[in-house]
C-alpha cells in the first residue's frame, strides 16, 4: 500500500505535469489558462445540470424523480466504458515505464494497479462533468436529508470503478490477441474495431431487451437488479437512504477492482513483454529499390507513421469507418431505419440535408493533422534536418488527413446517393462540400497542433485523447458546425437551404485561404520554434 | 553475488536470444560483458534484473533466486538502462527521492548521498529542474545517481558511459571502482573496449546469444589487446 502511494503520487506528478503547472513563469498566463479550464468545466457541467433538470421534470410527473440520477449514471458509465477501451490498452500496455519499474523492487499488482488508478483519475472528467451536476440538481428540487450528501460523495468516488475496469478487460483481451500477431499494430486496429463493432450491435440490442421488457410490464428495476446490480444499489440508496445498500455499492466495486488485479495480474508482464518484443529476423535480400519524389516520399513516411499507431487511427478513422458501414447498410435497409440508428427526425431533415448533416459531423471529428505534430515526438530532429521546407512537411500531414477522409467519404456519399435518390448536382455538392470542410479541418488541426505541441509523451494516447491541440481541434470544429447551423437558421427564412450550402462552401474557401496563408507565415516560423 | 546458471531467453517465435550462458561476479567484481549490437547483452541485463523471464537456467542474486524471490533480489541491485527513459515532467530532485522511497532508504542517506552525487557528477544546482529540459546526459547522470543512493550489492550497468562527458565517465569510473573496494559487486556492458580492459577483473564475450569467451582479463586478452582479441573472436558474422 506503501509502494502503491510512493508510485501514484510519482506517476500523478508526472502524467499531469502539475510541475510545470506551478512552475510557470507566466503567471498571468497561467491564471488565464487555469480560468479557461474553470470555465469550460463551469459551461459543461451547467449544460449537464439542465439537462439534469429537464430530466427531473420528466420524472417528476411520474414521481419517479430518482430515476434522472439512474439514467446519468447509465450514461456515466457507458461513456466510460466505451471511450476507456482504446485508452486502456495504451494505458496499460504501452507506458514507456514499465521496464524501469519491472528493475524496481515494486509487487506486479502495485504496478498494475497504479495503472489503473490513474487511468481511473481521467475518468473523474465525466463524472464531474455529468453526474456532479444531476446530484446538485436533484438536491435542489428534491427535499434530501443531510447524509444524502455524504452518500452522494460515495457515490462519485466509486463510480467509475466497474466501467473502467471493464474498459480494462476489453484492453486486455485485445492486448492478448494482437500481441501474438505479427502485424502488432494491424491486428491492434482490426481487433479494436471488431469488439467496438460488437459493443455496438449488443447496444443496440439492449434497446431492443428494453424495450420488449416495456411492452411486456416487466419492472424497469427488476431488469435493472438483473442487468445493472451496482446502479440498483446506487437508486436504493438514494431513494430509501439505505446503507446496507451504499455499502454493497461501495463493496461491490472495491472486489471488482481486487478482482481484476488478481486475475489479471499473471499474464500482464507476459502480454506487456510480448507487446515491446521486436527482434531482427530476416535475413536481407537485395534487391531494386524504388526512388520516389520528396513530397511522395514524405507523404509515405507520414502514412507509415499514421498506420502505426493504433490509437491514432482509431480515434480519427472511426467516423468515416462508420459512415461507410451506414452507406453499404443503406443498400439493405430502407431510410426509416437509417433515420432511427442517427436518431433523425424525418419530418424535420430532407434527405439531402441529412447527409449533409451527417457527413459535416464525421468529417469535422476527423483530424489526424491536430496530433501529427506531437507525435513525431523525440523523433522531430528527422523532418526538422531534413533539406525540405516547412511547408512540404505541414502539406505531407494535410495530405494523410485528404487520404484517409476523403475516398471512403465519396464513396458512401456516392452509395447513400445512389439509395436515396440524390440528383446528379447534389451529390457533387456533397463532394465538394466535404472535400472543403476536409481541407478545413485539416489546416485548422497543424494551427492547434503548432501552437499547442505536446512532443514529451508517455504514450501516444496522451496526444491523441489528452493533447490540448486534439481538443481545441475536435471542440473548435464543433463551435464552428454550430455557427454554421445557427446562420442557417437566422436565415433561413429569406435562403433557400441549396443556397446556403453554396455560400457556407464559398465562406468555407475564404477560410481555407485564410489558413493556408496563416500557416505559411506564422506556421512556418512557429515549426521553427518548436 | 551474481550467479547465472545455464541461461536461456526463447523469444515466442523460437528465436534464441540468450544460449545455455553461465557466469559468476563475486562481491567487490568488476564484470565487463562485452559482443556485437543484437549479441544477447541486454536480454541476459534485462532477465538478470527482472524485466524479462526467461525460459531455462537460473540466475541467483546473493543466492537467492531471482525467479523465486523477485522482489528480495531487486532490492539489493541497482539497473542502469541504456537509455534514460525516465518520468521526464518530475523535477531531479522528486525522482531521486521517489527512487530513495520506493528502496526505503533513510532520510539522512538518501540527503547526504545525492549531494555526494550530484555535486561529483555536477549537476546538484540542476536538481529542481525539470527532467525535460535536461541533456541526454544529463538524464544519464541522474539515472546513475539514483542507482547509488540506495546503496546496492550489484550494479548493473547497460552501456553507462553513452552520452556522458568525459569528466563523467572518469567520475564514475572512479565511482565504480570505489564502490567494489567496499565489496559492491558490478556487471556492465559496453563497447568501450579500452575502458572494459582498464575496469574490468572479468569479462564476458557474447556472440549469437553464446558465451564464447568468459574468464579473467588477463587470461583472456594475454599479450594481447582487448580489441584485437574481441575482433578475432566474433570475425565471420
Amino acid at each position: 500500500m506503501d509502494k502503491l502511494w510512493i508510485l501514484f503520487k510519482t506517476t500523478f506528478i508526472d502524467n499531469y505535469n502539475i510541475n510545470k503547472l506551478f512552475s510557470s513563469k507566466n503567471k498571468l498566463k497561467l491564471v488565464g489558462m487555469i480560468f479557461l479550464v474553470l470555465f469550460i468545466i463551469g459551461y459543461l457541467g451547467f449544460v449537464s445540470a439542465i439537462y439534469a433538470k429537464m430530466a427531473l421534470d420528466f420524472f417528476s410527473k411520474y414521481n419517479m424523480q430518482y430515476m434522472t440520477l439512474t439514467i446519468f449514471a447509465i450514461m456515466v458509465s457507458m461513456s466510460i466504458f466505451v471511450l476507456g477501451i482504446n485508452k486502456s490498452k495504451a494505458i496499460l500496455f504501452n507506458s514507456k515505464d514499465s521496464e524501469i519499474l519491472f528493475s524496481m523492487p515494486i509487487k506486479q499488482s502495485t504496478i498494475m494497479a497504479n495503472k489503473i488508478i490513474n487511468f481511473m483519475i481521467i475518468n473523474y472528467v465525466p463524472v464531474v462533468l455529468v453526474m456532479l451536476p444531476a446530484f446538485v440538481v436533484y438536491s435542489i428540487y428534491v427535499p434530501v436529508q443531510v447524509t444524502y450528501y455524504i452518500y452522494s460523495l460515495l457515490i462519485l468516488l466509486f463510480l467509475p470503478v466497474i466501467p473502467t475496469i471493464l474498459a480494462c478487460i476489453i484492453g486486455y483481451a485485445i492486448a492478448y490477441i494482437t500481441s501474438k500477431s505479427k502485424r502488432k499494430s494491424l491486428a491492434e486496429i482490426l481487433v479494436s474495431f471488431i469488439f467496438i463493432g460488437i459493443i455496438m450491435y449488443m447496444s443496440v440490442n439492449i434497446q431492443k431487451i428494453g424495450k420488449t421488457l416495456v411492452e411486456n410490464n416487466v419492472d424497469f428495476e427488476k431488469a435493472m437488479k438483473i442487468f445493472l446490480y451496482p446502479i440498483y444499489s446506487m437508486q436504493k440508496t438514494i431513494v430509501e437512504y439505505n446503507l446496507i445498500s451504499m455499502l454493497m455499492f461501495i463493496l461491490i466495486n472495491i472486489l471488482a477492482f481486487a478482482i481484476f488485479i488478481l486475475v489479471f495480474n499473471s499474464f500482464y508482464r507476459k502480454i506487456l513483454l510480448r507487446l515491446g518484443t521486436s527482434w531482427t529476423k530476416n535475413k536481407y535480400v537485395e534487391k531494386t529499390l524504388n526512388s520516389s519524389s520528396v513530397d511522395m516520399a514524405l507523404l509515405k513516411k507520414e502514412l507509415r507513421n499514421y498506420f502505426s499507431i493504433p490509437i491514432y487511427v482509431l480515434n480519427t478513422i472511426f467516423g468515416v469507418v462508420l459512415l461507410l458501414v451506414l452507406a453499404i447498410a443503406s443498400i439493405f435497409y430502407d431510410k426509416g431505419v437509417i433515420y432511427s440508428v442517427l436518431e433523425l427526425d424525418p419530418t424535420m431533415l430532407s434527405v439531402y440535408q441529412m447527409l449533409i448533416l451527417l457527413i459535416a459531423f464525421v468529417v469535422a471529428m476527423t483530424s489526424s493533422t491536430s496530433s501529427s505534430i506531437s507525435l513525431e515526438g523525440d523523433n522531430l530532429w528527422i523532418i526538422k534536418s531534413m533539406p525540405v521546407s516547412q511547408r512540404q512537411i505541414f502539406r505531407s500531414k494535410i495530405l494523410v488527413n485528404i487520404l484517409i477522409v476523403m475516398p471512403v467519404t465519396i464513396v458512401s456519399i456516392i452509395l447513400l446517393a445512389m439509395q436515396f435518390n440524390i440528383t446528379i448536382m447534389q451529390t457533387f455538392k456533397l463532394i465538394l462540400f466535404s472535400f472543403l470542410l476536409n481541407l478545413l479541418v485539416s489546416q485548422f488541426g497543424i494551427i492547434a497542433n503548432l501552437k499547442y505541441p505536446k512532443l514529451k509523451f508517455k504514450s501516444p494516447v496522451q496526444v491523441v485523447k489528452q493533447g490540448l491541440s486534439a481538443f481545441i481541434a475536435i471542440f473548435g470544429m464543433m463551435i464552428f458546425l454550430a455557427l454554421s447551423a445557427f446562420t442557417y437558421f437566422q436565415v433561413k427564412s429569406v435562403m433557400s437551404f441549396d443556397n446556403f450550402i453554396l455560400c457556407l462552401m464559398g465562406a468555407y474557401a475564404i477560410i481555407v485561404g485564410i489558413q493556408h496563408l496563416v500557416i505559411c507565415k506564422w506556421g512556418v516560423e512557429r515549426f521553427k520554434k518548436i | 553475488m551474481l550467479k547465472i546458471q545455464n541461461l536461456s531467453k526463447i523469444y515466442s517465435e523460437g528465436k534464441k536470444a540468450v544460449d545455455n550462458i553461465s557466469i559468476e561476479v563475486k562481491s567487490g567484481e568488476i564484470f565487463g560483458f562485452i559482443g556485437h549490437n543484437g549479441a544477447g547483452k541486454t536480454t541476459t541485463i534485462k532477465s538478470i534484473v527482472g524485466i524479462l523471464d526467461f525460459e531455462e537456467g537460473d540466475i541467483y542474486i546473493n543466492d537467492m533466486s531471482v525467479k523465486e524471490n523477485p522482489i528480495e533480489c531487486k532490492k539489493l541491485i541497482a539497473y542502469i538502462p541504456d537509455n534514460p527513459d525516465i518520468y521526464e515532467q518530475l523535477t531531479g530532485i522528486q525522482y531521486l527521492n521517489f527512487i530513495a522511497d520506493v528502496y526505503e532508504v533513510d532520510k539522512l542517506q538518501r540527503q547526504d548521498l545525492i549531494k555526494k552525487y550530484a555535486e561529483q557528477f555536477e549537476i546538484f544546482d540542476n536538481l529542481g529542474d525539470i527532467i525535460s529540459s535536461y541533456s541526454h546526459g544529463m538524464k544519464q547522470k541522474l539515472v546513475i545517481i539514483s542507482a547509488l543512493i540506495h546503496k546496492p550489492k550489484l550494479l548493473i550497468l547497460d552501456e553507462p558511459f553513452v552520452g556522458l562527458d568525459p569528466k563523467a565517465a572518469f567520475t564514475l569510473k572512479q565511482i565504480m571502482e570505489e564502490l567494489c573496494s567496499e565489496g559492491m559487486s558490478i556487471f556492465f556492458s559496453s563497447h568501450v573496449l579500452e575502458v572494459v580492459e582498464k575496469l574490468c577483473h572479468k569479462i564476458g564475450i557474447i556472440k549469437q546469444g553464446k558465451l564464447i569467451a568468459y574468464g579473467n582479463t588477463d587470461d583472456i586478452k594475454g599479450d594481447k589487446s582487448l580489441e584485437n582479441v574481441f575482433l578475432e573472436m566474433t570475425k565471420n558474422g
